[in-house]
């Protein structure tokens, strides 16, 4: 198994700079998730590491190989495409054994390679069809099979579960989940689904025009993320964001004002600078049923029922923040409310470089 | 981008580019020159400039050529155009045997230019042809004799051509029709808009594309004219039914007159270079508005 | 339902009335060679062209086969069918193979120069080709393949290069890019991708190439004419020639069954391939 490591990598078209200085360790075994809007330069980055798109500069090491300069297929990497890219002429044991053919192994070694992953990703019974014969998870279950057999150091999956349905998806998730832990290969991942991310990762990469917001795990992630934009852009429902400025080891907001303390912060903030204090949904409870942190009065606008929860919608001050409440409970919920903030939990940016404290 | 194969990707376009910068712009480059020269049989350096060009246009053999062909082109553009369009309304109108239908219509334009030539040839034959038909029957006032007649004959070739290319036009239309939101009937129809209306207003401007693909189509083969104009008539009768194409072959070939064949030939690349390049300009940018 | 289909009316009987007479109008000319080429010559004379012939003899077919002239030689148009077979099959083959090569590296690959090579491929198509035949002859003889087969079948190469070009690569360029990226993660290169992928995708463009060259090429006259040759005159040029050849009586049934001869490959061509004849021309007239 094999690591790899993305060092001051970038890449322009033309004078727009679509990678900026990126540098990225992936360690052997490692399932990193390259998470991001589109076109915030992760598909662009997977492409980089496949050699599929040429870069402007950096250094792109896999294996401890420099293979900054070299074509695709010497790279020891099989990749899974969005549109699964399967070719449509070819059956799905020619698709499965197109690469070691052109690798000229040995017939035996072949078959041999393709039973295995046919096995593994039930595919034995569909080997001589056309993929535009099979489902949309066949087709997807074969691209990836076709990854498998080239026994490759490096996997890189590129948005592979978008196209499929909402059920397919989690299907899907769950099998490359379980044979990432049977074989234990090493992948980068690249999705726009946060959930997908959440669930997958080891490491999740967050990106946001062209740049690496924030790379840790995903519960280092969710708790404390390292910006504003990874704070919004990883959890749903959304954090809940609060502006304010901080004077005397208080938050103040309008007119309410938060003690700093409870906030884990790395060092001290200075008095007037202007801050956002990020509260998730689930950190927010109803005071009256002994939910702890700092008490706040609010009224209520709306419930959104959403099965295993609720989300209520409240106003505070000139803010509307949501609260995750049991459905029972959400439902005598009305009027004036006490709402308790966990502060403990909360994350705290400055206003301006949107970083955390 | 692999280097082998980005090699290869250039490796293999060098037949074209060879094609390209020595036939296509390495001719043309040529035929300007020597259409400054005073060649005749063979190609000299003598440069005379326009000379030529001021030969050519007081030839009448040459004026003869243009006027015919720009009768021609226009009156088989607007034809061919109408009765195409008109023939697939027609067939559009969910008759009995379509497949048949289309297939008699559009079986001319497979065939070649020659046989076009010699199947109306022998069809307008002024002895024995549709004359005298009409000759027997009764007509004797009616003179189908055109093919012969200096100031008729070019209607000849005009019908020939509608014949062998409004089958075309037809398939082109009707595959445009076809694709036609059908809600775009149902619309009209509870308007209340009549159908003829609904062509004119609705369906043809929504064909624009088609028109334009038949358009393309049919001015192309307008310019390269000639081996109709060999078949049916071979310019005759006298030079009636001369046209710029088969201008410059015989000058090129039999005439021994090079200078004057590629001045002929020079003129014609200015003519559509003048029409074609506002057309592709205009649909290049009208495709540019869309991808925007 | 566009309109009520049961309205038989004045107009649905007019409308039927004039696609019957425009039928007739396109079946006129085949009719009359059809029954002209199976008359004999006094009956051509003296009868009616619409009439069907008394005594049908394919005499005229014979020998517009096997024995008709042009000129000193009265070998039918055979030898001239024979000419054509031998420019058709290398000329569509290569001009194919020469058109979905540069399809393919334009559209998948954007080496460079790419843009203006297209650019010029597309302009060539608008242009008359009296502009290029006086240098390309003279090229040609200082190669030695002016009037010759390889000549006339390089020139067919070279004239078709446009068109195959461009239905080729806009076929290519509609294939997902993704499908080239996994290739190339599997290692294949240029070449093995355009065996082993491109070109089995490419069937349904490959059938619509081949009915454009084929019909094209057998009913080139220019180009037969002037790089082919006496020797190689292909069908269409030969039957010109038999046709006006001089000598004798003019035979109209024979030149007519010549016609038909002559004729006959591009409809077989017309008839088997139906509506891919149709999808041929308009992809080859789609431009940029």
């Amino acid at each position: 198994m094999t690591g790899v490591s993305v060092s001051s990598l970038t890449k322009a078209y033309g004078a727009l700079r679509v990678l900026h200085d990126i540098d990225l360790d992936v360690q052997p075994g490692e399932f990193t998730v390259l998470l991001g809007p589109s076109g915030c330069g992760k598909s662009t980055l997977l492409s980089a590491i496949a050699g599929l798109d040429e870069i402007d500069g950096g250094t792109i090491t896999i294996a401890g190989e420099d293979v900054t300069e070299r074509e695709p297929s010497q790279r020891g990497i099989a990749m899974v495409f969005q549109s699964y890219a399967l070719y449509p002429t070819m059956t799905v044991r020619g698709n499965m054994s197109f690469g070691l053919r052109v690798k000229r192994l040995s017939a035996a070694e072949i078959a041999s390679r393709v039973a295995w992953a046919a096995d593994l990703l039930q595919l034995t019974a569909l080997l001589e069809r056309k993929p535009g014969q099979l489902s949309g998870g066949q087709r997807q279950r074969v691209a990836i099979g076709r990854a498998l057999v080239q026994r490759a150091r490096l996997f890189l999956f590129d948005e592979p579960l978008s196209n499929l349905d909402a059920k397919l998806r989690t299907e899907m998730r769950v099998e490359i989940k379980k044979l990432h832990k049977e074989l234990g290969m090493t992948i980068v991942y690249v999705t726009h689904d946060q959930i997908e991310a959440m669930t997958l990762a080891t490491r999740i990469a967050v990106m946001r025009g062209g740049k690496i917001e924030q790379y840790a795990a995903p519960d280092e992630l969710y708790e404390r993320p390292a910006t504003l934009f990874v704070a919004g852009f990883v959890g749903a429902p959304a954090m809940n964001f609060l502006p304010g400025i901080v004077r005397a080891g208080h938050v103040e907001i309008d007119s309410l004002s938060l003690p700093l303390d409870r906030v884990a912060v790395a060092g001290p903030v200075a008095d007037g600078t202007k801050v956002i204090l990020g509260v998730r949904p689930e950190h927010i409870g109803l005071a009256d049923d002994g939910a702890p942190g700092v008490v706040v009065e609010a009224a209520t606008d709306f419930l959104e029922p959403m099965g295993a929860d609720t989300l209520g919608w409240f106003s505070v001050g000139r803010h509307r923040i949501s609260a995750r409440l049991a459905p029972q409970r959400a439902r005598s919920v009305s009027g004036l409310v006490r709402l308790a903030l966990d502060l403990r939990h909360a994350s705290l940016f400055d206003a301006d470089s949107e970083c955390r404290y | 981008m692999a280097i082998g194969s980005r090699l290869a990707a250039q490796t293999a376009l060098i037949p074209a580019m060879l094609i390209a910068l020595v036939v296509y712009c390495g001719s043309t480059g040529w035929t300007i020159w020597i259409s400054m020269t005073s060649s005749r049989m063979l190609p000299n350096n003598n440069f005379v400039g326009l000379r030529q060009y001021e030969i050519l246009f007081a030839n009448e053999r040459w004026q003869v050529s243009v006027q015919n062909l720009a009768l021609f082109g226009v009156l088989f553009i607007t034809l061919a155009l109408a009765l195409g369009f008109f023939l697939a309304v027609l067939i559009d109108q969910r008759v009995r045997a379509e497949d048949l239908l289309r297939s008699v219509f559009l079986y001319p334009f497979s065939m070649s230019f020659i046989v076009t030539g010699l199947a109306w040839r022998w069809l307008l034959d002024p002895t024995l042809g549709i004359a005298k038909i009409a000759h027997d029957i009764g007509f004797e006032g009616v003179q189908f004799d055109w093919l012969v007649r200096q100031d008729r004959v070019i209607y000849t070739l005009l019908a020939a051509a509608i014949w062998h290319a409004a089958g075309l036009v037809m398939a082109i239309m009707l595959s445009g029709l076809r694709g036609i939101d059908q809600e775009i009937w149902k619309a009209t129809r509870i308007d209340g808009i009549p159908a003829w209306r609904t062509y004119i207003f609705v369906v043809i401007p929504m064909l624009k594309g088609s028109f334009a693909t038949a358009t393309i189509l049919m001015a192309t083969s307008v310019v390269r004219l000639y081996d109709l104009s060999v078949a049916m008539t071979n310019g005759g009768p006298g030079i009636a039914s001369e046209v710029p194409a088969k201008f410059v072959m015989d000058n090129l070939f039999e005439r021994q007159n090079i200078g004057l064949a590629t001045a002929a030939a020079t003129s014609m690349l200015i003519t559509v270079v003048a029409v074609v390049a506002p057309l592709l300009y205009a649909q290049n940018r009208a495709a540019a508005r869309v991808a925007r | 339902m566009r309109r009520n289909a049961k309205w038989l009316s004045a107009a649905r009987i007019g409308l039927y009335a004039f696609l019957v007479i425009s039928a007739a109008f396109f079946l006129l000319p085949l009719y009359v060679m059809l029954v002209t080429s199976l008359k004999g010559m006094p009956e051509i004379r003296e009868g009616n062209m619409l009439s069907l012939p008394h005594a049908p003899t394919v005499a005229a077919w014979v020998k517009a086969w096997s024995s008709a002239c042009t000129g000193l030689s009265c070998n039918g148009i055979q030898v001239g069918f024979l000419n054509s077979l031998k420019i058709l099959f290398p000329s569509v083959t290569m001009s194919i193979a020469v058109g979905a090569v540069t399809g393919y590296a334009l559209s998948l690959w954007r080496p460079r120069g790419a843009a203006w090579l297209f650019g010029i491929l597309m302009a060539v198509a608008f242009v008359p080709y009296q502009v290029f035949l006086f240098p390309l002859v003279r090229m040609f003889s200082y190669v030695g393949l002016n009037s010759s087969l390889p000549g006339i079948i390089v020139v067919h190469t070279i004239f078709g290069l446009p068109t195959m070009t461009l239905i080729f690569r806009n076929y290519f360029a509609g294939i997902p890019l993704e499908l080239i990226k996994a290739a190339r993660v599997d290692g294949a290169g240029f070449w093995r991708i355009f065996g082993a992928i491109m070109l089995p995708m490419a069937v349904p463009i490959i059938v619509v190439a081949i009915i454009l060259q084929v019909t094209g090429i057998w009913n080139d006259f220019i180009f037969g004419l002037v790089f082919a040759g006496r020797e190689n005159f292909p069908m269409t040029v030969q039957l010109n020639n038999i046709v006006n050849s001089t000598q004798g009586e003019r035979e109209y049934n024979v030149d007519m069954a010549a016609t038909i001869l002559t004729a006959l490959v591009p409809l077989g061509v017309y008839f088997i391939s139906g509506r891919w004849f149709v999808r041929g021309i308009a992809a080859g007239a789609v431009k940029g």
